[in-house]
């Protein structure tokens, strides 16, 4: 078991022998960014304020990567090695992509207004999952696919209350979170928001 | 119930901080397909702050502060009732259970739980820490480096790029 503080340390828990390590960061603001932070070399990726960091627990070598604009969300570290993160700016956010071989980010802007949340997905087909914020309207789940040519982001909108409008009433916002697949790649969600947050919802795309 | 053994098992070797830099590719500007699907919506009744799925696709969330099972064939949901579970965040592990974070006082402790749903078990390790709950958790099935083992002899993760 894995968990980080709003701080600067990272914790690792091994249960069957009661052990605790502890890593205390040069880096502040520290969260385990997503549900699957580890790459195929066994390092851990976290959020920090200032980026993205990946820490090697048998050598406690850290490396971080500082973001040249925005906020970096997410890290998702995919199979390949790549990591995948939201960037959220003040106009249009992005999906990104960092190789940590060769130190190269790819952005693939998302459309005007949307407004990506922090939670990144990889699936097995290398299409890559997000939440957005609704604000006063309706949030989405977003796809991309970034093989495509051009690539292409697909978007599935989610009700703000018990049926779909264009804009949520007064106060209402779906703000979904969570995005976990199932084994029948269904997505699940929670919601952020009133009234919403008393719910979550399986989405079949 | 409670294990309160536990050793630190300190970090091995010294920091490396290699800062790096990085290009930013050039954005591509994509279109927007708008698709249907299909949603179910379940109501759990009280606020859900986290959702995680156990092996067999039961949905725990994380709802008024306590863990809630969801069977989604069934719409079956059980909700348990945990003393240390009060970060609203949860991680199901390989095995089906449940890990949460709390501090507990006096005097305020920090602790990582875990909820076996088949026993109603619940074990709490103390961190040795205090303070605030930590907001993000995730697990893995790996066994910790050996205490007082050589440290490495330097060298980077990678080499540093101006």
């Amino acid at each position: 078991m894995w968990f980080a503080r709003s701080t600067t340390a990272l914790w690792r828990l091994h249960p069957a022998t009661n052990t605790i390590t502890k890593w205390t960061l040069p880096i502040s603001s520290v969260s385990i960014g997503s549900r699957q932070p580890f790459d195929p070399s066994g390092r851990v990726w976290l959020k920090y304020s200032g980026g993205v960091a990946a820490l090697n627990p048998s050598t406690s070598y850290l490396t971080y990567w500082a973001a040249p604009s925005g906020t970096w969300q997410g890290p998702f570290a995919h199979t390949d090695g790549n990591v995948w993160f939201a960037v959220q700016y003040s106009g249009v956010d992005s999906i990104a992509r960092l190789n940590p071989s060769t130190n190269q980010v790819t952005e693939w802007p998302c459309r005007a207004g949307c407004d990506v949340l922090g939670t990144v997905r990889v699936d097995s087909s290398d299409k890559v999952w997000f939440t957005e914020d609704g604000g006063t309207f309706i949030g989405y789940v977003g796809k991309l696919d970034p093989a495509a040519s051009p690539p292409q982001f697909t978007e599935w909108p989610l009700p703000c209350s018990d049926v779909y409008t264009t804009a949520c009433g007064l106060g209402e916002d779906s703000d979904p979170r969570g995005l976990v697949f199932d084994t029948n790649g269904d997505i699940w969600l929670y919601f952020a928001d009133t009234p919403t947050y008393y719910r979550v919802a399986r989405l079949t795309p | 119930m409670w294990k309160e053994m536990y050793k630190l098992c300190m970090p091995r070797g010294g920091w490396l901080v290699v800062a790096l830099a990085f290009v930013v590719a050039a954005g591509v500007a994509t279109p927007l397909v708008a698709q249907a699907a299909t949603v179910k919506v379940w109501n759990l009744g009280a606020r859900v702050t986290d959702l995680g799925l156990g092996p067999s696709d039961e949905v725990w969330t994380m709802t008024g502060g306590a863990p809630r099972r969801l069977i989604p064939a069934t719409n079956e949901v059980t909700t348990y009732s945990h003393p240390l579970a009060g970060t609203g965040v949860l991680a199901v592990d390989g095995a089906g259970k449940v890990w949460s974070p709390d501090s507990f006082s006096p005097p305020t402790t920090y602790v990582m739980s875990r909820l076996d749903p088949t026993t109603l078990e619940v074990t709490s390790w103390p961190t040795g820490d205090t303070g605030a709950a930590p907001p993000s958790l995730s697990t893995r099935r790996e066994t910790c480096g050996s205490p007082g083992a050589p440290q490495p002899s330097g060298g980077s993760t990678r080499p540093p790029t101006p």
